[in-house]
C-alpha cells in the first residue's frame, strides 16, 4: 500500500523555468521581486508549485516553481494540474447557489426530503444551510467506523456511503455548532446529483468549467489511479520529501475531489465576478452570508491605516495545498475591477495554512510596491522556514536546541509553529511533529494547545512508539509543571456545610483541579498565593435545576435568524453562572452530547444531566409534533396498550429507558406529572405502577428519580409513587381562593417530609412570567453583568417580545393586566410557594 | 435539613419556557433572595445548594464541601454567608476546577 520513494532535498531544487506564456505587461521589477520571494520560499523547502498573480483582470505573473514529478523531470508550470482539496467546496457551494437561483432548492429544505437515503433519525432537522455552513453536527470523515483500519480504501457505492453516514451519531444538534467536516459537502454533492439527474462531475463541467472556459480541470474518483501526472510530496519520515501514498478520492467526493490549474482557477475567478456563473444578487448573497459558505472573508490591515477586503478559500490534501485569494479595496461585492488583485497558489509539497497566507501577503506586498528588490525573504528569517528546512535535512533536533538557547534572536509565534507541526503530522512524520509541538510547549508554557496535541499523540500507542523520547520529555515537563501549578489560599475562614463552626485562619492548598491539603500554616510550594485574611471560603454552589441548551428567550427559529447574538450569548452564559457562584449545574432534560459540548469550554461550571422520561404523548413531549416526537424523545415511557407506529415497545419500558440513560452517563432520571397549564389541558399523566417501576429501576442504577409536580394532585401522586425529589413547589391548589397552609396541603407536605422527598421550591420560575411585564426589567443593572448587550437589545425587539406577547393573550394574564398591576401576575401561586418554603423551614 | 426534617434542594429552573426573565446565574441569585424572604437561614441555604445536592445526585465524592481530595470548586467571599445569604453578593474570586478566576472578569460587558 505504501509507495513511498525517498529522494534527497537537493534533487528537488530547480531554478525557475521560464515557460514563456503570457507574462503580460508585468514590469521587469515586479517579476524580479516576485521571483525573489518565491525563490526564498522554495530554497527552504516551504513552497513548490504554481503561482498566478493578476491585477485589474490582467495577469501580471504566472509561473511554476520546482517539479511536478521529480522522477520524470516534469517541471511545474501555470498549466500543471493540482488537486485543490477543500477549495473544491467553493465549487460545490456554487452549484448549490445556482440551483437555489433556479428555484430548484431552498436553503431551508431538509436534507432527508431530497435524499431519503439519508435516514438518520436525529439528522431529520439538518437543512441544506446547515451543510453549507458546517453546522449540521456531522462529525469529520475520520470518525467513520473503521477509518483508521483503512476500510474506505476500497470501492464503496454511493448507497453504501449514504447508509454509513446515516448511521453516524451527530456531535451537536443541527444548527447549534460549527464543526468543519467533509461529510457536509459529500451530502451536498449527493443533493446536486439527485436534483439534476446528472453526476457531480457532469454538473461541474456543464455549469462551471465550460462557461468559464476551464479546459484542464476535472474530478478524481476511482481508487488509487490519479488522473493527473502531478505527484504530491510530503516531508518524509527521515530525510527529504516522500511521495504521498494514494488514497480513495471517493471518500472526499464533493468535499475535496477537484483538480485544476492556476490558469483555470483564474478563469473561474474572472467568470464568477463578471456574472457568468451567478446573477449579481445571488453572488452578493453568497459572498456575504454571515456563516460563510466555502469562502473566508478577512480584513488585511495595510501600513497606511487603510485596509483591504481579503476573500479567500483554500485546501490541503495528501501533499497538495491550494489557496485562491481576491483582494479588493472596497466591499468585495461591489469590487471595482480596476482595483482587484487575484493571487492563486497551488502547491504539491503540502505548504501549511499559515505559510500559504504569508506567501499571499508577501506577494501582495510586491504588487503594492512594499517589497523592494531583495534576493531573500526579509530578515529575520521566519522560524518556520528554518524548521521546515531542518525537518527535511534531518537536523530538526539540532535546530530546535539552537532555537531554545537563542530564542531571543527570533520572532516566534505560537500559531505559525503549530501550523508547521500540523503539516508534519499530516505528513505521517509524526515524530517530527512531536518534536515541534514539544518546542512550542517549551516556548509557550502557559498555552495548553501544544501540550494537549502532544498528549493526544503520545496516547496513541503506534505514534508513541515512534516518539518515545519526546513523549518522555513531555511527561517530565508536564509533571514538573504540576508542582508549579499549586495555588495556596492563606488564612481564610472555611465555611463548609459539614462544619458546625467556621474554621478560622486556615490554609487551603490546590493542585490542578483538586484540594490537596487543608490546615494551619501549611509548608508547600505554590506559584500563586491568595491572602484570605478577613475572607470566607465556601464550596461552589450547585444549581440542581437548569436547562442549558439554547439561549434563554430564543426559539429555534430565532437562533437560526440571529447567529451572532447566539454566539455572543453562548460564550457568556457559562461565565454568568460562575459569576454568581454556581460551579456545578445540573440540566434536568438533556443528553450526553449537549453536556459534553458545554463541558468542553475552558471557563464553565461543570455540567451534569438527567434524562427526561415523559409518559408517551405527555408533557413535555406533547409540544413536539407527531411523529417526530417519538424520534427526538429517546427516553419516553409507554404506559398501557397504546403503541405509536414504528416504536419498539421493548425500548420504552422503565428498565430499558433507565439502562439507556445510565449508559449515556446521566446523573438522574426525571419524569413528569402535568395535566396541563396555560390553556393546554388534558395531557396524559402516567400510571402509578409505571412510576413505581421507574423508581425501582432508577434506584437500582443508583440514580435519583425527580418528578415535575407543581399541583396538589401531582405531589400526592409523587408521594404514592415514592419519588426522590419534587422539581417544583406545589403552587397549584384545588382550592384556588386560599394561599395559607391548611388541611390536605399540610398533609401532603408532612407526608413528603416523612418520606424524605427533597423539594426544589423554584419560586423564581413564577417571577419569570410576572417580570416579563415589568417595563423597567430589561434596563436593570444586574442584567448587564450576565447578558451581552446584543441579547438585551434583542429582547426589546418585537421578536424578543414574542413570548411576552403570547402570554399577554392568555385569559388570566389579560384579566390581571386589565384590572390590576402587572406585579399581581402569579401573586397567589407565589404566595403559596413562599408559605410552603416557610413551612418547610420553620415547621409551620 | 430544615427544622421540621424536610430536605431542600436548591434549583432555579433557569430558564423556564421561552421567558427572558430567568437570566443565567442571576436567576439563581434571585431564587436565593426568595429563600431568604421565606425565612431560610444562611446555613440551611448553604446545605441545600452544596452537600444536599451533591448527595442527592451521587456527586458527594467530588463536590459539595471544602474537603481534601474534592474538586477545587470554591468561592472566596468578603462576608460571612452564615449570617446573611446576601454575602454571595460579595464574591471576590471564583475557583472552578482549580482555575482561579477574579469575579469581575466573568461579567458580561466588562
Amino acid at each position: 500500500m505504501d509507495f513511498h520513494t525517498v529522494f534527497g532535498l537537493a534533487g528537488f531544487y530547480l531554478a525557475f523555468i521560464s515557460v514563456g506564456v503570457n507574462v503580460a505587461e508585468a514590469s521587469q521589477s515586479v517579476t524580479k521581486n516576485v521571483e525573489a520571494v518565491l525563490q526564498s520560499y522554495h530554497q527552504y523547502g516551504v513552497f513548490n508549485g504554481s503561482v498566478l498573480i493578476a491585477k485589474d483582470n490582467q495577469v501580471l505573473y504566472q509561473n511554476g516553481v520546482g517539479f511536478a514529478d521529480v522522477n520524470k523531470n516534469l517541471a511545474n508550470t501555470p498549466n500543471t494540474p493540482f488537486r485543490i482539496g477543500s477549495l473544491s467546496k467553493t465549487f460545490t457551494a456554487l452549484l448549490i447557489m445556482q440551483l437555489m437561483e433556479q428555484k430548484k432548492l431552498k436553503l431551508s429544505d431538509f436534507v432527508h426530503e431530497i435524499l431519503p437515503e439519508y435516514t438518520s433519525a436525529e439528522g431529520q432537522k439538518i437543512t441544506i444551510h446547515h451543510l453549507l455552513a458546517h453546522t449540521s453536527g456531522l462529525p469529520g470523515h475520520f470518525r467513520l467506523p473503521g477509518w483508521n483500519e483503512g476500510k474506505y480504501q476500497n470501492n464503496f457505492s454511493r448507497a453504501q456511503w449514504l447508509q454509513t453516514i446515516s448511521e453516524l451519531a451527530l456531535l451537536s444538534e443541527p444548527g447549534e455548532q460549527y464543526q468543519y467536516g467533509n461529510l457536509n459537502y459529500f451530502l451536498l454533492g449527493c443533493i446536486i446529483e439527485k436534483l439534476t439527474g446528472m453526476s457531480y462531475q457532469t454538473n461541474l463541467h456543464k455549469r462551471i468549467f465550460q462557461p468559464s472556459n476551464m479546459h484542464s480541470s476535472g474530478v478524481e474518483d476511482a481508487a488509487m489511479d490519479s488522473k493527473i501526472a502531478t505527484v504530491g510530496y510530503r516531508i518524509g519520515k527521515s530525510v527529504g520529501f516522500e511521495v504521498q501514498s494514494a488514497l480513495n478520492m471517493q471518500v472526499f467526493f464533493a468535499g475535496a475531489n477537484i483538480y485544476s490549474t492556476a490558469v483555470d482557477l483564474f478563469k473561474f475567478e474572472q467568470a464568477l465576478f463578471s456574472g457568468k456563473l451567478l446573477k449579481q444578487p445571488t453572488l452578493d448573497f453568497w459572498l456575504n452570508t454571515k456563516q460563510s459558505f466555502a469562502w473566508q472573508k478577512d480584513q488585511l490591515a495595510l501600513s497606511d491605516n487603510n485596509s483591504l477586503d481579503w476573500l479567500s478559500y483554500n485546501g490541503q490534501l495528501q501533499g497538495f495545498s491550494s489557496m485562491l485569494s481576491v483582494l479588493g479595496d472596497a466591499q468585495i461585492e461591489t469590487l471595482n475591477p480596476t482595483k482587484r488583485f487575484t493571487i492563486i497558489i497551488l502547491s504539491n509539497n503540502g505548504i501549511n495554512y499559515w505559510l500559504k497566507q504569508q506567501l499571499t501577503l508577501d506577494l501582495y506586498a510586491v504588487l503594492a510596491g512594499q517589497h523592494n528588490n531583495s534576493n531573500t525573504v526579509k530578515p529575520p528569517i521566519p522560524i518556520t522556514f528554518m524548521l521546515t528546512k531542518a525537518a527535511l535535512d534531518g537536523t530538526l533536533e539540532q535546530q530546535v536546541r539552537h532555537l531554545l538557547t537563542h530564542a531571543e534572536e527570533f520572532v516566534v509565534k505560537e500559531h505559525e509553529i503549530d501550523s508547521l507541526a500540523q503539516q508534519l503530522f499530516w505528513s505521517s512524520a509524526s515524530h517530527k511533529a512531536a518534536i515541534v509541538w514539544l518546542l512550542n510547549s517549551q516556548l509557550f508554557p502557559n498555552s495548553d494547545n501544544a501540550r494537549n496535541k502532544l498528549k493526544a499523540l503520545c496516547e496513541n500507542q503506534r505514534l508513541l512508539n515512534e516518539s518515545v523520547e519526546v513523549c518522555r520529555k513531555h511527561q517530565e515537563t508536564s509533571s514538573s509543571k504540576e508542582t508549579r501549578k499549586g495555588t495556596l489560599i492563606r488564612n481564610i475562614s472555611i465555611v463548609s456545610p459539614e462544619l458546625s463552626e467556621p474554621f478560622d485562619n486556615h490554609d487551603v492548598y490546590i493542585v490542578d483541579d483538586k484540594i490537596v491539603s487543608i490546615g494551619k500554616g501549611l509548608q508547600v510550594k505554590a506559584n500563586q498565593v491568595i491572602n484570605g485574611t478577613g475572607q470566607f471560603l465556601t464550596p461552589g454552589l450547585i444549581d440542581a435545576h437548569t436547562h442549558l441548551s439554547g439561549v434563554p428567550g430564543m426559539s429555534y427559529e430565532h437562533s437560526q435568524a440571529f447567529p451572532n447574538i447566539v454566539e455572543e450569548a453562548t460564550k457568556q452564559i457559562p461565565r454568568s453562572y460562575l459569576y454568581h457562584g454556581f460551579t456545578t449545574v445540573i440540566d434536568l432534560h438533556s443528553d450526553p452530547r449537549n453536556i459534553a459540548n458545554w463541558n468542553q469550554r475552558e471557563i464553565r461550571p461543570q455540567a451534569y444531566f438527567c434524562g427526561a422520561a415523559p409518559v408517551v404523548d405527555g408533557y413535555p413531549m406533547s409540544f413536539i409534533p407527531k411523529p417526530i416526537r417519538y424520534q427526538v424523545t429517546p427516553y419516553f415511557l409507554l404506559d398501557g396498550e397504546y403503541l405509536p407506529p414504528g416504536v419498539d415497545p421493548l425500548q420504552h419500558t422503565p428498565e430499558a429507558v433507565v439502562e439507556k440513560m445510565r449508559a449515556a452517563g446521566a446523573s438522574c432520571v426525571k419524569t413528569h406529572y402535568e395535566s396541563g397549564f396555560g390553556g393546554k389541558g388534558n395531557l396524559p399523566t402516567p400510571s402509578l405502577k409505571l412510576i413505581r417501576d421507574l423508581k425501582t429501576a432508577a434506584n437500582a442504577a443508583q440514580l435519583p428519580l425527580l418528578l415535575h409536580a407543581n399541583s396538589q394532585e401531582a405531589q400526592r401522586f409523587g408521594i404514592n409513587a415514592g419519588v426522590d425529589v419534587f422539581a417544583h413547589s406545589m403552587w397549584t391548589w384545588s382550592d384556588s381562593t386560599n394561599s395559607a397552609i391548611h388541611g390536605d396541603i399540610r398533609n401532603i407536605l408532612d407526608s413528603a417530609i416523612a418520606k424524605n422527598i427533597a423539594l426544589q421550591p423554584t419560586i423564581q420560575v413564577l417571577y419569570g412570567e410576572r417580570d416579563l411585564f415589568d417595563p423597567t426589567y430589561l434596563d436593570s443593572a444586574d442584567l448587564v453583568k450576565v447578558l451581552p448587550r446584543s441579547l438585551i437589545n434583542w429582547y426589546k425587539t418585537p421578536e424578543g417580545q414574542s413570548f411576552r406577547n403570547r402570554l399577554a393573550k392568555v385569559d388570566y394574564v389579560k384579566h390581571v393586566l386589565r384590572s390590576d398591576k402587572w406585579a399581581n401576575i402569579g401573586k397567589a401561586p407565589i404566595q403559596r410557594a413562599m408559605s410552603i418554603l416557610t413551612y418547610m423551614t420553620k415547621n409551620g | 435539613m430544615t427544622k421540621n426534617g424536610g430536605t431542600l434542594s436548591f434549583g432555579s429552573d433557569t430558564p423556564s419556557d421561552l421567558t427572558f426573565a430567568n437570566p443565567p446565574g442571576l436567576n439563581g441569585r434571585f431564587e436565593m433572595k426568595r429563600w431568604q424572604q421565606a425565612g431560610v437561614t444562611g446555613k440551611q441555604f448553604l446545605e441545600a445548594a452544596t452537600i444536599t445536592n451533591a448527595k442527592l445526585f451521587n456527586l458527594d465524592n467530588s463536590i459539595g464541601s471544602v474537603q481534601v481530595s474534592k474538586r477545587a470548586d470554591l468561592l472566596i467571599l468578603g462576608k460571612n454567608p452564615l449570617i446573611n445569604i446576601d454575602a454571595f453578593d460579595s464574591i471576590q474570586t471564583v475557583i472552578s476546577a482549580g482555575k482561579v478566576i477574579p469575579r469581575e472578569s466573568l461579567a458580561a460587558n466588562r
